[in-house]
């Protein structure tokens, strides 16, 4: 019953980040949930949109979604955060990059042909897929690991109905 | 060569921002303009001005929604709530990146001042964060049983209720499913669960385990404290209701709560009438109380009624029993064991854990840093004796307040009595200190009708206490020894058993279960609850149970005591349990001095023994006692320098003795041994008396005891340190 508090998997504080996109994949907006480990939020923030025009897509070509996810969202997005989680969850793969970036773990919650879902992490650093599974509470084991993206992907909608952060242009 | 490729160039190069995008840009650029020059005359030149095309993304702006703030607009629904001073529009909880120069944290603020404080779009986003609740399905999947949900559905339903079924049936359970369902539907955004104090480990435990997404808090400690914690959100606020009763009376600000919970309510009504009455003074549009029956008399219902629909109660017009109960009916659900029989397991076994409050928690802490020492002292010679008389030392500790009736476990074991016996059912109450403690439980129990079944008396006896616990409708507890004999047949009327101090073992429980309901269960459901204390041996022993699998829900049908005495090494019981390392070497080595063979000679044994504090003498004084056989005693004063008295008792309620423990440094003589025979003869259920003394007694001393032909014993000096050496009391 005297478990460290640093060592139960059940106190880490966890990130999820992702990204969605808008009116047909002309706009995309970041989302990151902070959580506790029964997955209640901590902290929220969502990018405003991001809008490639057709020239910026062709320039950019396949650099355009890592630059998005990982400069445009993913570390300034991380580098805000008030609440520093011990594991980021990543649902987009462009994400794992961040890793040789920052201090924090990120892994990749990726499905499988099976419908299961893995944990992967960034060439050189796979050993914390292992420790990130293990540190994983158990509310968040099998595919329940998803539900907190569900609930990214429903207030980045809410966000961009509302039209959160496009105050600049307004 | 074209020199449609050098006004390209240049229509490319001239960013608005020097950006990462940018630079990349301009590297690209550079070889269109530098690669090719052409002769001027070929060279074409175009009128419109150059075309510049941000090719850098845009950076996003980034809203921030920062810690802990995500719950609160789920409070904010919540009108008085809004007004609170924290939600000021500086609240940090609404601070915003100063990213973009500041610009979006401007627009913000001014968005925010439009909104009435707050972003506009938050109270949209965040119930969305929010994690989910448990649904119905899922909380049946989790062990509710049909009639819970339906108790659920009742409570969701009725926004004033009693849930009045037996205790023992899950009530907790069904208040926490029917709490999922109206924080998920948003109907409920924070709800204060009031309860004896010793009941609220329960409800701590059983939303841990059912509703742990549930943001909880906890009210406790001193006024003091407890001021700055009604300030602290939580989705559920869980507060004793003797605490909550003080803060309305000193009028401290309560944040509105949408439902208030009343649990143990019949219990409530008897001991604190006028708290219930306070905490009725709190609004709240949902209303519901918990108790194990349903009231019996005109005065319950009004109190009741206070609670659950104060408009109705101050009413001038007093309706009597009868019309209260027929206004009543349909926010009552009451439903009895026997009515839920097929739904419920014949055997429910549940571990209640309570607290050590203010009083006990200093005494056992004393006892506990004792026993600690004492076996880590004993190192290579400690024996299962010493373990099971540290044991009983700490168990007996927790069981009452010094000199009194009182403490967490009597007080839960009278709610709990007060609850079961309201409802017409009957209890067990199983001690295994004999004497020592049912001497003590019986005071408490009285008014519920209570027999005594004592291990030692004899065979007719026992059946007689046991007959007139079957006959008798108004002896509705009986206190039994754990080691009774019974009368070979069930014990059909009682339906509850509560093992108040429990031996470590736990199949000497289940022994004594099958001995009293052979059959594992009555007719009715059997409810077997056992009081535990957290922060002790207990739990700690309770544990090295667990980890092992040997609590007594996880033994076997037919396992014996002995089965189990071997489980536990002495190493797991020192280390483990007691957390009482071995000493280190010199201890246990042996003192090598002169004087009296192996121990110290005379003077240093006297420094040693009178150098023990006032505390330490007496913990040393009870230890020897129990060597001796007394397992129980009784404190008469207060340790001090000059020493303590004692009563201690043999096994089973036999010879009692006075004890009179002389700390001094010179020997004892006819005059100290006179006086404690004196006090002794005032005591008339005294058959003698023990002298105890850190020093030698003279030589009349010990005539006059040899004289007393048995009725005084004398121990001290060099067999006093024997003992006290042996178990690692001194060096």
């Amino acid at each position: 019953m005297s478990v460290s508090p640093e060592s139960t998997p059940e106190e880490k504080t966890l990130a999820f980040l992702d990204l969605s996109s808008f009116e047909d994949g002309a706009a995309l907006r970041g989302g990151c949930l902070v959580t506790d480990s029964l997955t209640r939020p901590l902290e929220f923030r969502v990018s405003g949109p991001i809008r490639p025009s057709s020239l910026q897509k062709v320039l950019y070509g396949d650099t355009l979604h890592e630059y998005i996810c990982n400069d445009l969202i993913g570390m300034p997005m991380l580098q805000t955060l008030e609440a520093k989680p011990d594991l980021v969850l990543v649902r987009e793969a462009e994400f794992v990059k961040l890793r040789p970036r920052i201090e924090i773990p990120v892994l990749w919650v990726r499905a499988t042909v099976d419908g299961q879902f893995v944990l992967q992490a960034f060439p050189g650093f796979e050993q914390e897929a292992e420790s990130g599974r293990d540190a994983l509470p158990r509310r968040l084991r099998g595919r329940n690991v998803m539900e907190p993206f569900l609930r990214i992907r429903s207030a980045l909608e809410e966000a961009h109905n509302l039209k959160v952060g496009e105050t600049r242009k307004a | 060569m074209s020199p449609v490729r050098k006004t390209t160039g240049k229509a490319i190069s001239p960013l608005r921002r020097p950006s990462i995008a940018g630079v990349r840009e301009l590297r690209i650029a550079a070889p269109a303009i530098v690669s090719f020059p052409l002769p001027p005359g070929l060279s074409l030149t175009i009128e419109e001005a150059p075309t510049g095309v941000a090719a850098q993304v845009p950076e996003p702006a980034f809203v921030g929604l920062p810690p802990g703030t995500l719950d609160r607009p789920v409070v904010e629904a919540l009108p008085t709530i809004l007004g609170r001073p924290e939600y000021a529009a500086n609240d940090p909880a609404f601070r915003l990146p100063s990213m973009d120069g500041g610009r979006m944290r401007r627009a913000a603020e001014q968005g925010r001042e439009a909104s009435g404080g707050r972003p506009p779009w938050l109270e949209a986003i965040a119930p969305i964060l929010l994690a989910p609740a448990q649904e119905p399905d899922i909380a049946a999947a989790l062990g509710a049983r049909p009639y819970q949900q339906d108790a659920a559905q009742a409570l969701i339903a009725n926004p004033r209720f009693l849930l009045a079924d037996d205790p023992g049936t899950g009530k907790l359970r069904a208040v926490c499913l029917a709490l999922s369902v109206l924080a998920g539907q948003g109907q409920v955004h924070r709800a204060l669960i009031a309860a004896p104090r010793e009941r609220l480990p329960a409800w701590r435990r059983e939303l841990e385990t059912f509703l742990p997404e549930l943001e909880r808090r906890e009210i406790r400690g001193s006024s003091a404290e407890r001021l700055e914690q009604w300030n602290v959100h939580g989705f559920v606020v869980l507060s004793p209701v003797e605490d909550l009763a003080e803060d309305l009376e000193a009028g401290v600000p309560l944040p509105a709560f949408d439902l208030i919970l009343l649990d143990r309510f019949m219990a409530l009504v008897r001991r604190r009438p006028g708290e219930i009455r306070r905490v009725s003074r709190l609004e709240a549009a949902r209303r519901w109380a918990l108790a194990g029956s349903v009231p019996a008399d005109a005065e319950d219902w009004r109190i009741l009624l206070g609670f659950l629909a104060p408009d109705v109660a101050s009413s001038p017009v007093r309706p009597g029993t009868g019309e209260l109960r027929e206004r009543f009916t349909q926010n009552v659900l009451r439903r009895s064991k026997a009515e839920l029989v097929r739904q419920m397991p014949r055997l429910t076994r549940s571990e209640i854990w309570l607290e050590l409050d203010r009083v006990l928690g200093p005494v056992y802490a004393s006892a506990r840093a004792n026993e600690r020492e004492r076996l880590r002292r004993l190192g290579s010679s400690l024996s299962r004796s010493h373990i099971q008389a540290s044991l009983d030392t700490l168990k007996q500790a927790c069981n009452f307040a010094p000199e009194s009736y009182d403490g967490p476990k009597i007080r839960a074991l009278v709610d709990l009595a007060e609850e079961i016996t309201s409802g017409r059912s009957k209890l067990v109450v199983f001690t295994t200190y004999g004497e020592t403690t049912a001497s003590r439980l019986l005071p408490a129990l009285e008014a519920f009708g209570v027999v005594r079944l004592r291990a030692d008396s004899s065979a007719s006896e026992q059946e007689g206490a046991l007959a007139r616990f079957r006959a008798q409708p108004g002896r509705r507890v009986l206190v039994a020894d754990l080691d009774a004999r019974g009368d070979g047949g069930s014990l059909d009327p009682a339906t509850y058993v509560v093992h108040f101090d429990h031996d470590w073992n736990p199949a000497l429980r289940r022994r004594a279960e099958q001995r009293f309901f052979p059959d594992l269960g009555p007719t009715l459901p059997l409810n077997v609850d056992e009081l535990w204390v957290s922060g002790t041996i207990e739990e700690s022993y309770h544990r090295a149970l667990e980890e092992r699998q040997l609590l007594a829900s996880h033994l076997p049908q037919d396992t014996q005591p002995a089965d189990l005495d071997e489980k536990l090494s002495l190493e797991d019981w020192r280390t483990v349990v007691f957390d009482a390392g071995p000493g280190p070497a010199s201890m246990s080595a042996p003192t090598v001095v002169g004087g009296t063979g192996s121990l110290p000679g005379t003077g240093t044994l006297r420094s040693r023994l009178t150098s023990l504090t006032p505390e330490q003498w007496a913990s040393a004084a009870e230890s020897l006692l129990r060597i001796h056989g007394f397992e129980t005693t009784r404190r008469l004063t207060s340790p001090d320098e000059s020493g303590l008295a004692l009563l201690a008792w043999r096994p089973g309620g036999g010879e009692c003795v006075f004890v009179r423990c002389l700390k001094t440094q010179r020997s004892v003589g006819v005059a100290e041994a006179r006086q404690a025979l004196e006090e002794a003869d005032r005591r008339p259920d005294c058959d003698g008396v023990y002298l105890l003394a850190t020093t030698e007694f003279t030589p009349a001393c010990k005539k006059f005891a040899e004289e007393a032909r048995g009725h005084l014993v004398l121990l001290g000096g060099a067999d006093l340190y024997r003992h006290l050496r042996s178990q690692g009391i001194v060096p």
